[in-house]
């Protein structure tokens, strides 16, 4: 089976110099979630946005086998939905139908069908009947629900999400948990929220520096706590690995 | 925080409200260019123009006070220029009709300020009335309806959306430099609130970039595709038809 992602030898630094990626090798199969753990500059987010050619670096990406170049990133982007940190960066259109409905209509689909999914992705995260509502007006977790409702709606084959839990008040982080658990695509979570990968994720990979550090099950990951403390993470305490829900 | 202060009855569900965004452009747009266009010191004309959009007001059950303290915001732009008007007619032919504290006042150029005020006062409520009744959505979509330039649509929409962020966020910074503020000069607010407004500025700036590539990532390619929701039905024919016949007839009355 084709990999759903095939990262090999990336390498990206910024243009201030700072080098964020110093020779990734990924290979993510298809149905797979992983979770991305690391501390600060770690070069999570770096990641997230190479996987859909947002940044290039050097080294290859393929994504279902197709490898990321000027003539490919039309269909990738429609593959891989990317749900940035901030609500508010992702959605900025004057209503919340509009936000969702955006992506379909790029990809060519019809106004009835667009709409179609639209309603369908926001039923799906919880936010049927927020249609005409205006943005700011929305909670902090419902703007997180419809951004998510954003990249739904273009059916991905691959979620990458980052930092999905960050702001949220716990009630909104266990419903988030459990909307994110109930998507069917590969995902990718980028977190600092390490209770929210060992939920989500039976495999986790530990990035620092640009570097992949660790690659293996989250659980051995997360009982590594010599390894953990060495990266700036902590490890879990045993009463949140204890309560992993079951994966579907 | 919440700002619902700016947009705060274009919600509510009066027949007004309910309106195709286009009727509403259209009612008000013509009700401002026949309030202009009235000639000068017809006073009795612009009270039955004030009489139609009051009642306007009334239906759409937004508090009338609220709108007239929001239109007599452009007040002082138009009297500061309508306010020379009596005192250049008085010198240009000479027709001094008062004697004001010894300034030579004209009644004519009076009767210009005057309807100056009027005027600006009246366009200004009608277009309040439309900005109060319609979600600014709703304006934006009446508006591409009716073909305005896509560029212009797309920037009054980025406005809108991020202008709430960015009064958080000098809300925010200026909370936190209060709170560190033990009664500062005036030089040294200012230079603060300099550095604030810079500050502002190169957050919008990297927001700009992380908003940009969201879209990318959702295949933007320079052009907005949205779906139009609007339809135009019976009221909004109704609507316009009784609008529209008021402000023929208070012309018409005009001529008499």
């Amino acid at each position: 089976m084709t990999a759903a992602i095939d990262i090999l030898d990336l390498h990206f630094s910024y243009p201030d110099g700072r080098n964020a990626l110093r020779g990734i090798d990924l290979r993510i199969e298809q149905g797979e979630s992983v979770g991305i753990i690391g501390p600060n500059g770690a070069g999570k987010t770096t990641l997230l946005l190479h996987l859909n050619g947002i940044l290039q670096g050097t080294g290859e990406i393929a994504v279902f086998g197709l490898r990321i170049d000027k003539s490919s990133l039309k269909s990738i982007r429609k593959d891989v939905g990317v749900v940035f940190q901030d609500p508010d960066d992702q959605l900025f259109s004057s209503t919340v139908f509009d936000d969702v409905a955006f992506g379909p209509l790029n990809t060519g689909l019809s106004a009835e069908q667009a709409s179609a999914r639209t309603r369908e992705a926001l039923a799906e995260v919880g936010m049927a009947g927020f249609e005409s509502s205006v943005p700011h007006h929305l909670s902090f977790g419902e703007k997180k629900r419809v951004s998510i409702a954003t990249v739904l709606s273009m059916r991905p084959k691959i979620l990458a999400l980052d930092e999905p839990s960050s702001n949220l008040d716990p009630r909104q982080r266990r419903n988030l948990i459990q909307l994110l658990g109930s998507l069917r695509a590969t995902k990718l979570i980028a977190s600092h929220d390490l209770p929210l990968i060992f939920q989500l994720c039976d495999r986790t990979v530990l990035l620092n520096s640009g570097v992949i550090v660790a690659d293996g099950t989250t659980t051995d990951i997360m009982h590594d706590r010599a390894l953990l403390e060495a990266n700036d993470l902590e490890a879990v305490p045993t009463e949140f690995t204890n309560t992993r829900a079951p994966q579907s | 925080m919440k700002h619902s202060f700016i947009d705060r009855y274009s919600e509510f569900g009066s027949p007004i409200h309910g309106l195709d965004p286009r009727t509403k452009i259209v009612c008000m747009v013509l009700f401002v260019l026949a309030v202009v266009t009235t000639p000068a010191g017809r006073f009795r004309l612009f009270g039955l123009f004030a009489i139609t959009i009051a009642t306007v007001i009334v239906l759409s059950g937004v508090p009338v006070l609220y709108v007239l303290r929001r239109s007599c915001l452009v007040l002082p732009f138009v009297l500061l220029t309508a306010a020379f008007l009596p005192l250049w007619k008085a010198t240009a032919d000479g027709q001094a009709s008062l004697n004001l504290l010894g300034v030579q006042i004209d009644r004519q150029g009076l009767v210009l300020a005057g309807t100056m005020a009027v005027k600006g006062l009246l366009a200004a409520t009608a277009m309040i009335v439309l900005s109060a009744t319609t979600r600014f959505g709703a304006l934006l979509k009446g508006l591409e309806a009716m073909r305005l330039p896509k560029v212009m649509l797309m920037i009054l929409s980025f406005m809108y959306r991020y202008l709430f962020i960015a009064i958080d966020q000098s809300m925010r910074m200026d909370r936190a430099r209060r709170s560190r503020d033990c009664g500062s000069g005036y030089l040294r607010r200012m230079r603060t609130l300099g550095n604030m407004i810079g500050m502002l500025f190169v957050r919008s700036y990297e927001r700009s970039e992380r908003v940009y590539q969201s879209m990318v990532s959702r295949g933007f390619d320079g052009e907005i595709r949205n779906i139009s929701r609007l339809h135009i039905e019976s009221p909004d024919y109704i609507f316009s038809a009784i609008f529209i016949t008021c402000l023929a007839a208070i012309r018409v009355a005009g001529q008499l």
